[in-house]
């Protein structure tokens, strides 16, 4: 089930007005359980097993954690982590590993080859394997109270809105809220339908929209001119943003109409003034969670190594973030990219403040945020390519400055339409976040135009979002 | 208050009922009949099934005069009137549904066998018997890849049974199939409910509005649907792109062909075995196949000219693809064929058939 389904919009309704029907939290908290259950069940029912299997291992996990001390304190959050990540690694990196060990095999001059899994991956695995693990660290931290209730746990990690595709929440924020019994408030239904309408807007008018230019500009990287393929990837960048704050929208939506905060997952990253500030701003729960649970641990362990001990550190963070979007090289290589620009930043950042402090502030920040966004472009072909040749190929096909078909599945109405719809994105989530919830009547309005627009310019093909098979 | 309060538990209840409806086969399929009945009196109620041509009906380009073309099947002519001698087995999909046993030369019995059934046969074997294997190119990977046709179309019994020849219905197995956890969740939930929700006579004129709007801006077709790069034609969007197995376009596995090739011969030689005198296919091109064939991953051609393939073939692709007006063979707004693209197949089945008939003379 899709956010960008009729279904999800009857779902959601049902969901919604039975829980403020209901008049105790208990109640509440089953209705919750049982709807997210439906929920994930309605991609792949049999998969409900594997998630039920870790959220039993994890609330047993988090008791056990906070009974004892010592060594069996540690021991139990190691079993969590380790049937997280074995989820993980046998759904989503074991054929990875397969095929790497017969390609490397095959070097050696030996073919060693192991069977595959033919097996879909769980939606959202990653996902929520990272908010278990995030709810047994902070436990084992003392952060958090074990949570003894077993379906408002299991609820902090099914809570349908971010099931699938985040925001990952950390159990501080959201367990207590789940508790507290939360009335009906009229500014939190406006304020979390006008986020949930925006989000729809951003899924189906601009980032299906821009789809169609990135699916032809990849699939016909051969005989495309530079212009088009740039015109591919400038594309995608908004596409995969649009794709991915469109369904955080409509996550943080969905839960503030309910009365419960999620964290924010973007903050204007275009607007990114280098790479530190970039990932400050893109997909921040997951890169806090990094920041949190993998680099800060690294860099207090190798502290004695001095500046090496930050670029390690950087390195494996970056390493294992690339490698958590994909079993694939060219996500390795997408996030160690990333992992080298933060390196020549953080060594050349003295460097960059003088310079930078003789020009006019403005001047500045143009070439700053222009720098940034041009990098963060461009790296985004190892993240969109099928493989490493694809996305090679693609570059070649840029800086090639061939001369071929300049169509890029668009007539020219529908670019200046597609450009108008990401200038018009880029100003309402700069300027006017509240402006049309401040009123009932500009809400009415509101909802009705964007209904409408949505309706007319959407362009409904299901098409599911980019970050489900995450 | 009080509204407020009705309003939520009837919303609610509507909800869960529009839910239910949408997930349960049987439900969708019982009301779809019953509305069925309006696609003959015009009603308010009805469902929109356009007459100018399942693409132009799903995009909702009813009002674009260019992809507008009527079904102009005719069948008036009776093949001929030699002594009838043969029993043909059809066993295809929307392409040869309609054809009648007159339009067949010297056929005794047809029996059309529909992809998705599953039936038992028994032959007379005083007579010929042809099976012919007809499928759209768009299935053919689908459902050629492993033989799996020899658990719909079944031949049973004794090969002299003559007495008791033709079709014996099949028992469905899933009569007694106990309910499952999976007949909770419907693949198809949301194209059922956007049929019990919104596919409405009366809701028709936004969507038309939208379809033209989008038409006329961008010349797009919205949905399911896309248009030639020609701008003439409406090919199913399925048929176009890159990464699905139903397109013209989506690039052939090395041994994928031979996968076919195999399973094709394994099903010739089980109906061979079970007393077919000859079984053919026959493979109609996507109308992009012919039209727009510039990406074209060389399907038809591939296993027809494979050297292991035992099945003799009904060839259309060659001549659709030599014509100096291919496309004259198809219906602008259609996924199917037209009249001449259809009498086209008619005769090369029909000179096959009266090559068996006067054989057996």
């Amino acid at each position: 089930m899709t956010f960008n389904s009729l279904q999800f919009l009857v779902f959601f309704m049902v969901i919604t007005l039975w829980f403020f029907r209901l008049k105790d939290q208990k109640g509440r908290i089953w209705l919750l359980l049982l709807g997210s259950c439906y929920f994930y069940m309605s991609f792949i029912p049999e998969y409900i097993l594997i998630l039920g299997g870790s959220i039993i291992t994890d609330y047993v996990a988090g008791l056990l954690i906070e009974k004892n001390e010592g060594r069996a304190r540690k021991a139990w959050l190691v079993v969590s982590l380790i049937a997280n990540i074995g989820v993980l690694a046998v759904f989503k990196y074991y054929n990875f590993f397969v095929d790497n060990i017969h390609a490397g095999s095959l070097f050696f001059g030996k073919s060693l080859t192991l069977p595959m899994l033919k097996i879909a991956l769980p939606i959202g695995l990653s996902f929520h394997t990272f908010q278990a693990m995030s709810y047994t660290i902070e436990v084992y931290r003392k952060n958090q109270k074990a949570e003894k209730n077993f379906a408002t746990y299991a609820l902090y990690v099914m809570f349908y809105p971010q099931l699938v595709a985040g925001p990952i929440e950390r159990p501080q924020n959201v367990l207590p809220q789940l508790k507290e019994f939360r009335p009906y408030k009229w500014d939190n239904i406006k304020e979390g339908i006008a986020r949930m309408l925006w989000g729809f807007f951003k899924k189906v008018v601009i980032a299906d929209r821009l789809a169609m230019v990135v699916d032809r500009t990849f699939s016909h990287s051969h005989d495309s001119s530079s212009i088009a393929l740039f015109a591919g990837i400038l594309f995608y960048y908004f596409q995969i943003y649009c794709d991915f704050s469109g369904y955080s929208d409509i996550a943080l939506g969905a839960a503030k109409v309910m009365n419960i905060r999620l964290m924010e997952n973007f903050n204007q990253p275009f607007f990114s003034k280098n790479m530190g500030d970039f990932w400050r701003r893109w997909h921040i729960s997951l890169y806090s969670w990094f920041y949190d649970y993998v680099f800060n641990p690294l860099i207090t362990s190798l502290r004695n190594l001095g500046q090496a001990a930050i670029v390690l550190s950087l390195l494996i963070t970056f390493f294992l973030s690339g490698f958590w979007h994909g079993a694939a090289w060219q996500h390795i290589v997408y996030g160690l990219i990333h992992g080298v620009a933060l390196i020549y930043e953080y060594f050349t950042r003295k460097q960059r403040k003088k310079l930078f402090a003789r020009m006019p502030k403005a001047v500045g920040n143009v070439i700053g945020v222009s720098v940034t966004f041009l990098f963060v472009v461009f790296t985004r072909i190892f993240f969109r390519a099928e493989n490493m040749r694809a996305a090679m190929d693609y570059f070649k096909g840029i800086f090639s400055f061939s001369r071929g078909s300049n169509y890029i599945g668009m007539n020219r109405l529908e670019v200046c339409l597609s450009v108008f719809l990401v200038g018009l994105m880029l100003y309402r989530e700069r300027t006017l976040p509240g402006y049309f919830i401040r009123s009932d009547k500009r809400f009415y309005f509101y909802t009705i135009a964007m209904v409408v627009i949505c309706y007319y310019l959407g362009v409904f093909a299901e098409n599911q979002f980019i970050y489900f098979q995450f | 208050m009080l509204v407020k309060k009705i309003f939520a538990y009837f919303a609610v209840a509507a909800g869960l009922t529009a839910l239910a409806l949408s997930t349960s086969k049987s439900l969708s399929e019982r009301i779809q009949d019953i509305r069925s009945y309006s696609l003959f009196h015009d009603l308010w109620w009805g469902e929109q099934r356009g007459k100018w041509g399942d693409l132009t009906s799903m995009s909702y380009l009813d009002q674009v005069k260019k992809f507008c073309a009527p079904r102009d099947y005719s069948f008036e002519k009776q093949a001929d009137s030699q002594e009838k001698n043969t029993d043909l087995y059809l066993y295809g999909d929307s392409y040869v549904l309609d054809i009648p046993k007159q339009a067949f030369a010297g056929v005794d019995s047809l029996f059309f066998h529909f992809r998705y059934d599953t039936r038992d046969y028994i032959l007379n074997r005083e007579k010929k018997n042809i099976l012919i294997i007809e499928a759209s190119e768009r299935f053919v990977r689908q459902r050629f890849r492993t033989a799996a046709l020899l658990q719909n179309l079944r031949v049973k019994g004794e090969p002299n049974a003559a007495k008791s020849a033709g079709e014996q219905p099949h028992k469905k197995q899933q009569e007694n199939k106990p309910f499952g956890i999976a007949d909770l969740f419907n693949p198809h939930i949301n194209q059922n409910l956007e049929y019990h929700l919104f596919n409405y006579n009366f809701l028709i004129f936004p969507r038309q509005f939208k379809a033209v709007l989008n038409y006329t801006l961008f010349n797009r077709a919205s949905g399911d649907v896309v248009i030639s790069d020609d701008g003439n034609y409406l090919f199913y969007k399925i048929t176009t792109m890159q990464n699905n197995l139903c397109s013209s376009y989506d690039r052939l596995a090395d041994n994928e062909v031979n996968t076919i090739v195999a399973s094709l011969d394994t099903i010739y030689d089980h109906y061979r075995q079970a007393g077919f005198d000859e079984v053919y296919f026959s493979v109609i091109p996507n109308p992009a196949t012919i039209l727009q064939p510039a990406p074209y991953n060389n399907l038809i051609p591939l296993i027809q000219n494979d050297p292991k393939m035992k099945m003799p073939f009904i060839d259309l692709y060659s001549p659709f693809k030599e014509s100096r007006d291919p496309a004259s063979f198809y219906r602008a707004g259609d996924t199917h064929w037209n009249n001449k693209g259809l009498q086209m197949w008619l005769d090369k089945v029909n000179n096959i058939l009266r090559m068996h008939s006067e054989k057996y003379r």
